[in-house]
């Protein structure tokens, strides 16, 4: 099985972001080629905004406007039209707090759930490893819409239809979580801090709380923004499984807003706006709070 | 054999049973509480009752009506986004989180009358009574082989020429709906049309794309890709011949070659380079929303050959709604001829009920339709209207056909090895889904 | 298994057995590993629970003709039968392996070319990771529908460019590779940046002093490139691909809001020639829009069955380099 992904060098979600702040800030003179790769860079940036642009230009004109040639390319001042279309129409507040919510209780919980296993499978020796690490990896090898349904079936047996427990339960058991933890865990915690660990008494559970968290935290980070920013972006289950006007999350609420009539484009790219806008400032307020705990993770070892 | 699927479901319920007990003490606080599903509840007083529909939904005027007329009741609509019958299915086969009351789209119907268990018989809580409101060939859509009668129509779709006249006057062609129809009796003498007004107005259009025009055209056959004895009739010459005028269509060179439901072909709409395009009468709604700017240019006439009819849904009461004859009750009142005039005024939905045509909601002037009497028209194509026998598998076994005749539009394939392969394709689909093939 | 090793700075670690597991008697084991299981058990109780039964019954219903409502009916191994004849499915399947290497190979190419930049550029760096993280977090969705106003053939942007060259319009997503381009284009979007950040990742881990002894030889960027950077990023290239090559076979979302088609029939998925129906697109449609769900599960035993195909590959490929280093 996948065993190329054994091999990823450790400090990797550290050091994916790490800042350039905690680098020795040299000055130095601009050279030719600096200039010519901050050129490219913010070509690079350029195109990678570029969609996002748009869409925020078309959330500010009326519909008609996407079909024009030459493209809009600049704002227009129809933005709180589109929005309050869409406010009148669905529940976006409630529909936000419910998919934070929702967030936020499968992140913290797909942390917990990952590390534990990734700290047994890192650090320790114990019968069946090898025939259970297997299992994790073939997991990931599946696409996810193949148990939709049966996966809708056991939530109407538990009676979770409808509840938001349904949206959090099934995700928890994240396969790249583990592996990429483990990963990480491999070499990120020292065997002689473990092995200090145990000769002053601490088992298993004061070993993970106070040796492996810590040391795994930047992979942590990382997992955590991406689990997040996964659970907030989920379409097709939290579809299937809500239906109360006042447990929907924003993906559900926003795709009530598209008819099988026509396409109001500028209302539709204003709530996709919406949709992305808070992903966008807890991930920018959140960037230099990971990095900080990040470096520290990634600088020893 | 038959699988139980809940022995499996159990087992599941006890490895999240162990799960509680294991070491995730910790999120314990999300523990199972007991199963209340979307229709359970209802407070004090009021009965509360749910209706699910697509996001189009009922107007706010229907809602309001509800809510005078029946004060014992409080109805709850939802809204489901994404695909209906996905949702309807799975919470079906759930079995449980159903609404009191649920749309289904028409489309649907085909399937979901081999399913009739999941449905509450309507004529067990007094559909008779109502069933002479509604056209005929409409109410039999969501008649099942036995008889059980699964839903009341919200609105049906016959199709006409949706058609910018000042586009037409400009370019010479007539531009009153009766001349106009006199005029494109058939596919032919429009595909003449089309020319004339290709060579007024180079890049001007009248049909959509090749695979559009083959849909209203074997639709017009009578018969669809298979017989209600479950045999694939798709190779037969209705469908050839439906074929074949699609080809001519798009040899003659008067087809935009647009896809349906992109910003292309709605700007196109907007341009006026798609001037005239076939569409049931909430093909409206599509043009309000896709060209408002185009509001009081369009008329609508009676297309080539007989009107068709697409899509128009139904509401029905799922196998299990706690009170059958109070949902049908709301469902009588919802569905009532005042209430699907308004729903034409609202979106353009067309009545399923003849007496509401002649209602002013209907018989009125339409502004967008250049102050036109549309119900003259729908309410003559509703009464013409081919039905066609339509089985669950039908989409199947024509999709060969929609994407051979892309081919051809799209690189030009050779249209006679097109129908060969489409035809092979189609015959292999039907025998994988259990149609007898000959 | 063999035990990973991994380079990190100059240090070489492995994992060890920590306590000395092996010296232990089997009573003492047992005890040892309790907690262990106690680790292990939330996470394999909720993937038993919640992914792995109904991943089973999905693939228990491949042999049944079920509609995904009322009666389930067993039909042996018909599905599979048909399955292997079926042409669409070929078709899916040359589809994706297609859309996997236009959407990866960009996309490697691109992030590895971002990350090195990064890489040695102080200034700004934070503000570049975060634009260029942006793209992964926008739901895929809302792009699929700019992209297909960028990719339309009257006023999108990709045609604005091809005219300014002076050539004519362009039906994109009427014609079998223009669909593929406009997919793989959405698929290179969105995934440089996240992959330039693994890769950095990477190149932050490489020794230092390589670089310098290397400096010391008298070896010019390129060299140094080819002979020191790229080898010790094969590791992280190598999960990345992996990475890749798992989300690319399972991929659908982009092609179903990139095509559309006027009948719900599977065989008509994916736009003209069905040149963008994925193995998982056509899943979905078999299952969902034509309710025919015993063939759809069987069509997930053959995304099964091509995934594990290429994970096999991957494992091969990591072996033998392991093997070379240690000769």
């Amino acid at each position: 099985m996948s065993m190329s992904a054994r091999a990823v060098p450790a400090a990797l979600a550290g050091a994916a972001i790490e800042t350039s702040g905690r680098r020795p800030q040299r000055r130095r003179k601009l050279r030719p080629a600096d200039v010519v790769r901050h050129v490219l860079l913010i070509v690079g940036g350029l195109i990678s905004l570029f969609p996002f642009y748009w869409m925020f230009v078309l959330s500010t004109h009326p519909s008609a406007v996407i079909y024009q040639y030459p493209p809009v390319m600049v704002p227009g001042d129809r933005l709180d039209d589109n929005v309050g279309s869409i406010l009148s129409k669905i529940n976006i507040w409630g529909a936000m707090s419910n998919t934070l919510v929702v967030a936020l209780t499968v992140t913290v919980l797909v942390l917990l759930v990952a590390s534990l296993a990734a700290f047994a499978f890192a650090k320790f020796e114990f019968p069946g490893k090898n025939v259970l690490f297997g299992i994790v990896l073939a997991t990931f090898l599946l696409p996810s819409q193949l148990a939709t349904i049966p996966q809708f079936l056991l939530m109407a047996e538990l009676g979770w239809v409808g509840d938001l427990k349904a949206l959090i339960f099934p995700s928890l058991a994240s396969a790249f979580g583990v592996f990429w933890l483990r990963q990480y865990a491999t070499s990120a915690i020292p065997k002689e801090l473990l092995e200090a660990a145990t000769i002053d008494g601490c088992g298993f559970w004061r070993q993970y709380v106070h040796v492996c968290l810590p040391t795994i935290r930047p992979a942590l980070a990382f997992l955590g923004m991406f689990t997040f920013i996964g659970s907030w972006n989920d379409f097709m289950w939290p579809l299937i499984v809500l239906t109360d006007p006042s447990k929907l999350t924003l993906q559900v609420a926003l795709s009530q807003l598209k008819t099988a009539h026509g396409t109001d484009y500028g209302m539709l790219m204003a709530s996709s706006l919406i949709a992305v806008v808070p992903l966008l400032i807890i991930f920018a307020l959140g960037a230099k709070q990971f990095m900080a705990g990040i470096t520290e993770g990634a600088v020893k070892g | 054999m038959k699988v139980s699927r809940r022995s499996l479901m159990q087992g599941g319920a006890a490895g999240l049973g162990l799960l509680g007990l294991g070491s995730l003490a910790a999120c314990s606080t999300t523990a199972p509480t007991p199963a209340g599903g979307a229709s359970a509840g209802g407070s004090a007083g009021a009965t509360s009752m749910v209706l699910w529909t697509w996001p189009e939904g009922f107007g706010q005027e229907v809602l309001d009506a509800v809510k005078s007329q029946f004060p014992q009741y409080t109805l709850r609509q939802d809204v489901i986004g994404g695909d209906f019958k996905q949702k309807l299915t799975t919470t079906f086969t759930a079995g449980s989180g159903l609404p009191d009351i649920t749309g289904v789209k028409g489309e649907d119907i085909a399937f979901f009358k081999t399913q009739s268990k999941y449905f509450v018989d309507l004529n067990s809580v007094g559909a008779a009574d109502v069933k002479d409101t509604y056209l005929d060939w409409k109410w039999a859509q969501a008649t099942d082989s036995e008889g059980k009668q699964l839903g009341i129509p919200i609105d049906i779709g016959p199709t006409a020429l949706f058609y910018r006249f000042d586009v037409f006057e400009e370019a010479g062609l007539p531009s009153d709906p009766k001349e106009l129809a006199a005029a494109i009796r058939t596919w032919d003498e429009y595909f003449e049309l089309g020319k004339e007004l290709l060579a007024a107005r180079p890049g001007t259009y009248l049909i959509r794309n090749t695979g559009g025009m083959f849909d209203i055209m074997w639709k017009q056959g009578g018969k669809g890709f298979i017989d209600e004895t479950g045999t694939f009739i798709g190779d037969q010459d209705h469908i050839r011949q439906a074929w074949d005028t699609a080809i001519r269509g798009l040899d003659a060179g008067i087809v935009a070659t647009l896809q349906s439901n992109t910003a292309d072909m709605a700007a196109a709409v907007n341009e006026g380079k798609l001037p005239a395009d076939f569409g049931a009468s909430w093909h409206l709604s599509d043009l309000m929303v896709d060209a408002p700017d185009t509001a009081g240019k369009w008329h609508v006439a009676e297309h080539p050959g007989e009107a068709t009819n697409y899509g128009g849904s139904f509401l029905a009461i799922p196998e299990g709604a706690k009170d059958p004859a109070a949902s049908f009750e709301l469902i009588k009142f919802i569905l009532n001829p005042q209430n699907q005039a308004h729903e034409f005024q609202d979106k353009g939905n067309f009545p399923a009920t003849p007496e509401a045509w002649s209602m002013p909601e209907v018989a009125g002037p339409v502004e967008f339709l250049g102050g036109q009497v549309a119900a003259d028209v729908f309410g003559h194509a509703a009464e013409t209207v081919q039905t066609l026998f339509e089985d669950p598998n039908e989409n199947t076994v024509n999709a060969p056909f929609y994407a051979e005749i892309d081919l051809v539009e799209a690189s030009g394939k050779d249209p006679e090895q097109a129908w060969n392969d489409a035809v092979t394709a189609a015959k292999r689909l039907a025998q994988q889904v259990g149609l007898s093939v000959k | 298994m063999s035990v990973s090793t991994l380079r990190r700075g100059s240090e070489t670690v492995a994992s060890p057995p920590v306590d000395g597991f092996r010296t232990l008697s089997t009573g003492q084991r047992a005890r040892k590993s309790l907690p262990i299981y106690g680790a292990l058990s939330p996470y394999f109780l909720l993937f038993f629970t919640f992914g792995a039964m109904p991943m089973l019954f999905t693939m228990a219903l491949a042999f049944t003709n079920w509609s995904g409502l009322g009666d389930i009916r067993f039909i042996g191994i018909e599905n599979f039968r048909y399955l292997v004849t079926d042409p669409l499915f070929y078709k899916a399947l040359g589809n994706t392996l297609i859309l996997w290497v236009m959407g990866t190979v960009p996309t490697l190419t691109f992030a590895t070319i971002v990350a090195l930049m990064l890489n040695s550029t102080l200034r700004f760096s934070t503000t570049y990771r975060v634009i260029y993280l942006i793209p992964n977090v926008t739901s895929l969705v809302a792009m699929g529908i700019l992209f297909s106003s960028l990719f339309s053939s009257q006023f999108g942007l990709a045609n604005a460019i091809v005219n300014l060259f002076g050539f004519g319009n362009i039906a994109w997503l009427q014609n079998e590779w223009g669909i593929k381009i406009a997919i793989s284009a959405l698929t290179t979007w969105s995934f440089v940046g996240y992959n330039s950040l693994l890769i950095l990742a990477g190149l932050q881990a490489i020794d230092k002093t390589q670089y310098e002894s290397a400096a010391l030889d008298g070896a010019g960027g390129w060299r140094t490139f080819f002979h020191i950077t790229l080898p010790q990023l094969r590791p992280i290239v190598l999960f990345i691909t992996l990475m890749s090559t798992i989300g690319s076979l399972q991929s659908f979302t982009e092609a179903q809001v990139l095509t559309s088609s006027l009948s719900s029939g599977a065989a008509s998925a994916g736009g003209v020639g069905n040149s963008g129906l994925t193995m998982v697109l056509y899943f979905y449609s078999v299952a969902f829009q034509e309710n025919r769900y015993g063939y759809g599960a069987t069509i997930a035993w053959g995304v099964f069955v091509v995934v594990m195909f290429f994970s096999a590959i991957n494992w091969i490929v990591t072996k033998e380099r392991k093997e070379r280093i240690a000769r």
